[in-house]
């Protein structure tokens, strides 16, 4: 188990938004978290980079307790994090934005891939044709590109990715999808939060469905396939 | 040379001197408000203290590159521990930018009344390093030397700030803090240590102006409020956080003093809250301002 959540209680303010989420993600696996609008998939994913703090549970990455660290520090313990709302620097160009949070990997990187600019450029032709675009010149699709690719650039062991697939055209959710099954092979265990079902359940070893601010049915994406009827309960409006 | 040319060329200098160590300071307050989003009130008494601590460390060493090398170095330490142990406790606390403005505003008061019972209140004279005094000549127009130092020596730390802001990992990093210091850590980078560190910086380049400014202007207990007045005008008007903005601003109202002076001496002190005045009816964010603060 490379990463793996226990009993996650969230607030903000008063409201109680993570009511015991259990998660976990086995070493080279793709896992996708699903549910409604509102459920608390990105309030997890924020959880688990530690953007915001769980007033309970536990946090595990590689063994080691991240609970209620910084965020700085949970990256540099191997978690990337692309956030829903991509947060591309607008004022830097494309390279910098990349090479800004460069690192090496936080272990010994030798079941890794490393990741550098050269190797990004060759995945994501679009960056490298934009180079030298300032962040904020870039269109939604090459936004999540880099928001992806920037995250890589930190040679992360697991890579927290939400809803890469909102707003793009069809023929970028292909591309985003192909990428992050790439990523997956290159060594990378994914935590997907996404709506696109066909997207998720193609990238997908196991997924994990929530219901109002827990987590609730958990299994591989095989034995979900042949229970449509789940999906539709946690799934449908 | 014709007597006016000449006199146009030296009033010209004059503010362009000026404008500099406008510049110095007005870029640590910038970059400061542009990553923190706070204006510091403390910023220019910085300066002042360090043109106080160029004094002392005169008095000790007899020399005027020591003051140089030591005061900006001992303000940008001063900086570094007001940032550690009260801005940040301050913000940490998110008790909002009033109550970081009351603070450095508390700052400023207490360093002007430690300058006031260590050196007293009467203003003291630093005179010009024997290396740099004197004048030099070309065309025709006889220049004091130390004013020409202090504009080259500016502009060296300006070519300094430029390149590590736009050619290293580190400048890379200061500006997208600037634009978003959530992703900035998210993306593993200690978000704190920048501020610090940007922080360090802004009090050095105060220092190193402190320093310059000393064998020029007065040196008494209203240099913090006198320059502080111009630097906060240079920052409004250029637009809040951004360096471009502080440097065409800075040798604007430089300019605008050393010619208002010779041409309107009655009007010189209005003339520079006139210009805020007419830049910020015509466009309230300054001139390179984006709003987003
Ligand atoms: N910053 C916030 N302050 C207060 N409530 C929030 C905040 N962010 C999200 N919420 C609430 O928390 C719940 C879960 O939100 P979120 O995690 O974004 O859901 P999802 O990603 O599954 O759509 C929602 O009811 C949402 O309204
Ligand atoms: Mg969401």
């Amino acid at each position: 188990m490379i990463l793996e959540a226990q009993n996650l209680h969230v607030y903000y303010g008063l409201s109680h938004v993570l009511q015991g989420v259990d998660l976990s993600l086995e070493e080279g696996e793709t896992l996708c978290l699903m549910g409604r609008n509102g459920m608390g998939k990105s309030t997890t994913l924020k959880a688990l980079a530690g953007v915001i703090k769980p007033k309970h549970g536990k946090v595990t990455l590689k063994g080691r307790d991240i609970t209620g660290k910084q965020p700085h520090q949970i990256a540099r313990a191997g978690m990337g994090y692309v956030p829903e709302e991509r947060r591309v620097f607008p004022n830097l160009t494309v390279i910098d934005n990349l090479t800004m949070g460069a690192k090496p990997p936080a272990g010994d990187g030798k079941n890794q891939v490393l990741w550098d600019v050269e190797r990004v450029f060759r995945h994501f032709p679009r960056l490298a044709e934009r180079c030298n675009n300032k962040g904020a010149n870039l269109s939604g699709g090459e936004q999540q590109m880099l928001a992806i690719a920037r995250a890589l650039m930190g040679n992360p062991d697991v890579l927290l990715v939400d809803e890469p697939s909102e707003g793009l055209a069809p023929i970028m959710v292909l591309e985003v999808r192909d990428i992050l099954a790439e990523i997956n092979k290159s060594g990378v265990s994914v935590l997907l939060v996404d709506h696109n079902l066909e997207m998720a359940m193609s990238l997908a070893h196991k997924v994990c469905l929530m219901g109002k601010g827990r987590t609730g049915y958990f299994d591989t994406a095989e034995a979900l396939q042949k229970h449509p009827e789940i999906l539709a309960k946690y799934l449908e409006v | 040379m014709n007597p006016a040319t000449a006199m146009y060329i030296i009033q010209a200098l004059h503010g362009l001197a000026y404008g500099m160590l406008l510049f110095l300071v007005a870029s640590g307050l910038t970059l400061i408000f542009g990553m923190v989003g706070i204006l510091n009130m403390a910023h220019a008494s910085l300066f002042m203290l360090s043109a106080y601590l160029c004094y002392q460390v005169l008095a000790f060493t007899n020399s005027f590159w020591m003051s140089l090398f030591l005061a900006p170095l001992i303000t940008a330490c001063l900086g570094l521990l007001l940032e550690r142990f009260f801005l940040r406790k301050v913000q940490a606390h998110g008790l909002g930018h009033i109550a970081e403005l009351l603070l450095t505003m508390g700052i400023s008061m207490v360093i002007a009344e430690s300058v006031k019972s260590i050196w007293g209140t009467e203003s003291l004279v630093i005179s010009i390093p024997p290396s740099l005094d004197g004048l030099a000549s070309f065309a025709g127009i006889h220049y004091p030397i130390y004013r020409l130092f202090i504009i080259g020596l500016s502009f060296c730390i300006l070519a300094l700030l430029v390149t590590v802001l736009y050619k290293t990992k580190l400048g890379k990093i200061i500006r997208a803090t600037a634009s978003d210091p959530g992703m900035v850590s998210i993306l593993g980078i200690n978000t704190p240590k920048v501020f610090a560190g940007v922080f360090a910086l802004g009090a050095w380049m105060a220092g190193v102006a402190g320093v310059a400014a000393a064998p020029m202007l007065t040196v008494f207990p209203g240099l913090a409020d006198q320059v502080g007045m111009d630097a906060f005008v240079v920052v409004v008007v250029g637009g809040l956080g951004s360096l471009l903005g502080a440097f065409v601003v800075s040798l604007t109202l430089g300019e605008l003093n050393s010619f208002g002076v010779q041409f309107i001496p009655k009007l010189a002190p209005v003339l520079v809250f006139g210009f805020m005045a007419i830049v910020l009816s015509l466009k309230p964010n300054g001139f390179f301002g984006e709003g987003d603060h």
